[in-house]
């Protein structure tokens, strides 16, 4: 029976490359899964207080309100629209709060919060529903890393979200499964 | 058709790519004018040392000697092997040693992940890269796995490189049948890369040149990142590399 073996240290804190990862074990999906509906109990948990928003600068923009506007957007456009982002996480597994019309992060931002992280899981999830295995790829990270935090620091609407992205990402890899 | 390419030189790190593109061009009769090593330690495989694997469907097998080194080939080959005093192929040194090549075109088998910037493309030479994903549809790392998922089989693209992510010039695309039962990250991928790239140097020895396409003729395409290893396990599962 396999342990999952993103399931320990905070990957925000101590983020995991990936590369080359050892995943031939036999009970490796079933730790995967075993892990995940663990932390899905334990978001039944969540108490904490609604995140207050870092407030939006004058010379940049919310990363929380670009994936509200992507969110509404086609597929198409919203994929364009969120590649930056999922550039950004893939190379440095974390976002920020506010962005330059750059792309850059503002000087003065705060690392993204749950809340904004959970917008771009919901973001990755909607690609990901289309078929697309890039997106569902860096969903799997992203989603290892918020089981890494602690559940109880989750606020209950984020957290009922949190648990819908992680019901989601679960069928998504049990249909990939089941394709032979 | 087999001979040196004369103004040709490899420049290899020690992976089994780079094993299995010597051992290829060695059974191809194709010579490079030198090889620029890039130091490095060598990979540790724990299990059978030879493998035959038929890479294109057609029953003809392709031999791999996974355990002997690109040193040890080069050796047999006669090939003069050069040094470069830093692993990163970006390093100023390694610039230095390359731009001061004869050659003019440099076959690239460094590090994966290791993207060549402005300094290494601009000292003069062409990068010949074979990349294992059939672009523009699977370019980026990993794009072998994915590939597999969503099609059921592998590609290579030989390209030059350029400062994008595989969006060079296309030289050459080849798919090739999943296989089955065979490592993918050490042998099957290193070797349909090395299958691509003999074909494409066999054509350089003939017509003296490789015509290529424009990469954004082809498309926009998709550039994936490194496949999360539930992805993999459910790939490797479905290819007869993981026992129940």
């Amino acid at each position: 029976m396999s342990d999952y073996p993103y399931s320990g240290r905070n990957l925000f804190a101590e983020p995991e490359t990936y590369f080359y990862a050892a995943c031939a074990d036999a009970g490796y999906l079933d730790g995967w899964k075993r892990s995940r509906a663990d932390f899905r109990r334990r978001l039944a948990g969540a108490e904490a207080p609604d995140s207050r928003r870092q407030a939006g600068p004058r010379d940049g923009v919310l990363l929380g309100d670009l994936l509200e506007v992507a969110r509404r957007q086609d597929l198409g456009a919203a994929a364009k629209n969120i590649e930056p982002f999922v550039v950004k996480y893939e190379v440095h597994k974390r976002l920020f709060e506010m962005y330059l019309p750059s792309g850059k992060r503002h000087s003065d931002s705060q690392t993204a919060c749950l809340g904004t992280y959970i917008a771009f899981a919901e973001a990755l999830v909607r690609q990901a529903e289309d078929g697309s295995l890039k997106h569902l790829s860096t969903l799997l990270k992203l989603c290892d890393a918020l089981a890494t935090q602690d559940a109880a620091s989750f606020p209950p609407k984020e957290a009922k979200r949190l648990k819908t992205v992680l019901e989601t990402e679960a069928s998504l890899v049990a249909k990939l499964e089941a394709e032979s | 058709m087999t001979g040196v390419l004369h103004d040709s030189a490899l420049v290899a790190a020690p992976t089994y790519r780079s094993r299995a593109y010597v051992q290829a061009m060695r059974s191809a009769g194709l010579e490079p004018a030198r090889a620029y090593l890039l130091p490095g330690e060598e990979p540790q495989w724990k299990g059978p040392e030879r493998f035959e694997v038929d890479l294109r469907g057609a029953g003809q097998m392709t031999r791999f000697r996974v355990t002997e080194p690109v040193t040890e080939t080069l050796e047999h080959m006669g090939v003069e092997c050069l040094s470069l005093a830093s692993a990163d192929i970006n390093a100023a040194e390694t610039v230095r040693a390359l731009t001061d090549a004869p050659e003019k075109i440099l076959i690239y088998s460094g590090r994966g992940g290791a993207l060549l910037r402005p300094p290494v493309l601009q000292t003069g030479k062409r990068f010949l890269h074979v990349h294992g994903g059939w672009v523009p549809d699977f370019r980026g790392s990993t794009a072998f796995y994915f590939s597999l998922l969503k099609e059921g089989r592998m590609g290579a693209s030989a390209l030059w490189l350029d400062e994008g992510i595989d969006t060079g010039t296309v030289i050459r695309r080849r798919k090739y049948p999943a296989p089955s039962g065979v490592d993918i990250d050490c042998i099957a991928d290193p070797l349909i890369r090395a299958d691509l790239l003999v074909e494409v140097l066999s054509n350089l020895l003939t017509e003296g040149r490789l015509e290529g396409e424009d990469a954004s003729a082809l498309g926009t395409g998709t550039t994936y990142h490194v496949i999360h290893p539930v992805l993999k396990n459910i790939a490797l599962r479905r290819h007869g590399l993981i026992e129940e």
